[in-house]
């Protein structure tokens, strides 16, 4: 057989293998087996997504630390940036949403991601929640605090009802 | 059936015989996804210590606790262990090297990645590195392993962004391409740019985007068919002209969502347009011939003859 055509037929054969078993990891694990992917992300167009916001509230007096609101302007403390702690942004979003049942163990984990400034400042991790009005003609965002870290204490919005 | 028989012929490169220049272009390719593993490997070495509770179990993390991963030594002894792995493996020193740093690799993607988020930036960069890795188990020939690592790249590549376009009209139809959808996505991006470095303003196209939903919508338009024909890439033909599609899309999603993929584009602009026709060219014009077919002997020591 020529050499090119058996180094064909081999190749496709293993393409196809590959192919299979990429395709049945994928259909195992919710379409994510890193380094594949069916690439699902913005899939899922005008649901309402929640983010995170860290503020800086060291300043900030307690009654007014609670307070929902609804533009940047209106926020309390000052800004903080996840840079200053070299830390990604996706991750403190992702965590706050996804953690379920906020136990101790799962508090030191996301005190830990701030362990270098908790001794310095009381930091206030807030939920960013987006969505579209009816008409889809605005965005609405709103920001509610959800968890406040002190150096030796870390407590919840007590207007949430939090899972622990 | 011509349609497939086409498609291997170009995946593969059936029946060619090498160029000096296809070599060169190949050892090139290999030297940037040799560094952009390396890049991966310590940038998510000195971070995965920062990480201490595993909330989204990926890949490999479904079945074994990754949490062991969590310290200064794992994180930077993995980064070291895979790019001693690459290395070995770009040198041909052992044809399970570039194996073992993929799976290394994703050791270490599980863990960066177990804070809930699902990144895909890497994925381009980690699927090289597996079609590499099998190429050189697969295949004796240098010249089969070359054809092959490249054809298989080539081929994940296309059917991701197929599968990216399906998703988005299977997961929403066609009205994903709504144009006030993009104004959400701008301000759930807004925000993370707000949290990450604690200041964010519309850039000037964002601006635009936010004032005028038909060009909002255009953009979505625009960017589920380039998805949507992102099996264009799988043909020399049609490559360079998906290629330039879909880095065009790249650089919209970065201006338009502040989210970038520069390995994609990178990995994009050498497999999407025929660097080696250049690198002939270069080398038959100013006679360097001899010192290059050095260089690869020395240095490529399976290059076939």
């Amino acid at each position: 057989m020529h050499k090119s055509s058996k180094f064909g037929k081999r190749a496709i054969k293993l393409l196809i293998t590959i192919f299979v078993s990429v395709a049945f990891l994928l259909s195992t694990h919710l379409g994510e087996f890193w380094p594949f992917s069916i690439y699902p992300m913005f899939s899922q167009a005008g649901k309402e997504w929640e983010r995170s916001l860290v503020r800086d509230v060291s300043d900030v007096p307690d009654q007014k630390i609670w307070e929902t609101v609804h533009s940047v302007g209106n926020l309390q403390g000052t800004s903080f940036a996840m840079n200053e702690v070299n830390i990604n942004q996706n991750d403190v979003a992702n965590f706050s949403q996804k953690a379920g049942r906020w136990n101790e163990r799962k508090i030191r984990g996301m005190r830990h991601l701030f362990r270098t400034e908790l001794n310095r400042r009381d930091l206030l991790l807030m939920k960013v929640t987006g969505s579209l009005t009816k008409e889809k003609d605005t965005v609405i965002i709103d920001y509610t605090p959800f968890m406040l870290m002190k150096s030796d204490t870390t407590i919840f919005n007590p207007e949430m009802e939090i899972s622990r | 059936m011509k349609v497939i028989e086409q498609l291997k012929k170009d995946l593969f490169r059936l029946g060619e015989t090498e160029t000096a220049g296809q070599v060169l272009f190949f050892r090139l390719f290999e030297f940037f996804i040799a560094y952009f593993v390396i890049w991966f490997a310590w940038f998510w070495g000195v971070y995965i210590p920062n990480l201490g509770e595993v909330l989204l179990p990926l890949g490999i993390a479904n079945y074994v606790d990754i949490s062991f991963l969590f310290s200064d030594i794992m994180g930077i002894g993995n980064a070291i262990l895979i790019t001693l792995f690459v290395i070995a493996g770009y040198l041909r020193m052992n044809k399970f090297a570039y194996l073992i740093a993929m799976v290394l690799f994703h050791f270490h993607y599980a863990a960066r990645f177990s804070q809930g988020e699902i990144s895909h930036g890497s994925n381009m960069v980690g699927a090289a590195l597996f079609s590499l890795a099998i190429a050189q188990i697969a295949f004796s020939d240098s010249a089969e392993r070359r054809k092959f690592a490249v054809g298989v790249l080539i081929f994940f590549i296309g059917l991701g962004y197929v599968t990216a376009a399906f998703s988005k009209l299977i997961g929403t139809g066609p009205a994903w391409a709504d144009g006030s959808h993009l104004w959400l996505w701008i301000g759930e991006r807004s925000t993370d740019m707000l949290s990450q470095h604690g200041h964010f303003e519309l850039n000037l196209l964002q601006q635009y985007i936010v004032q005028y939903h038909w060009l909002a919508t255009i953009i979505l338009i625009f960017g589920l068919l380039v998805e949507l024909f992102g099996w264009l890439f799988w043909f020399r033909k049609t490559r360079p002209y998906a290629a330039t599609l879909l880095i065009s899309m790249h650089i919209g999603i970065l201006l338009s969502m502040n989210i970038n993929f520069p390995k994609y584009v990178y990995i994009m602009i050498i497999l999407g347009y025929s660097w080696h026709k250049f690198f002939d060219y270069l080398l038959e014009k100013y006679e360097q011939k001899q010192p290059v077919q050095f260089l690869l002997e020395r240095y490529s020591p399976e290059t076939s003859s």
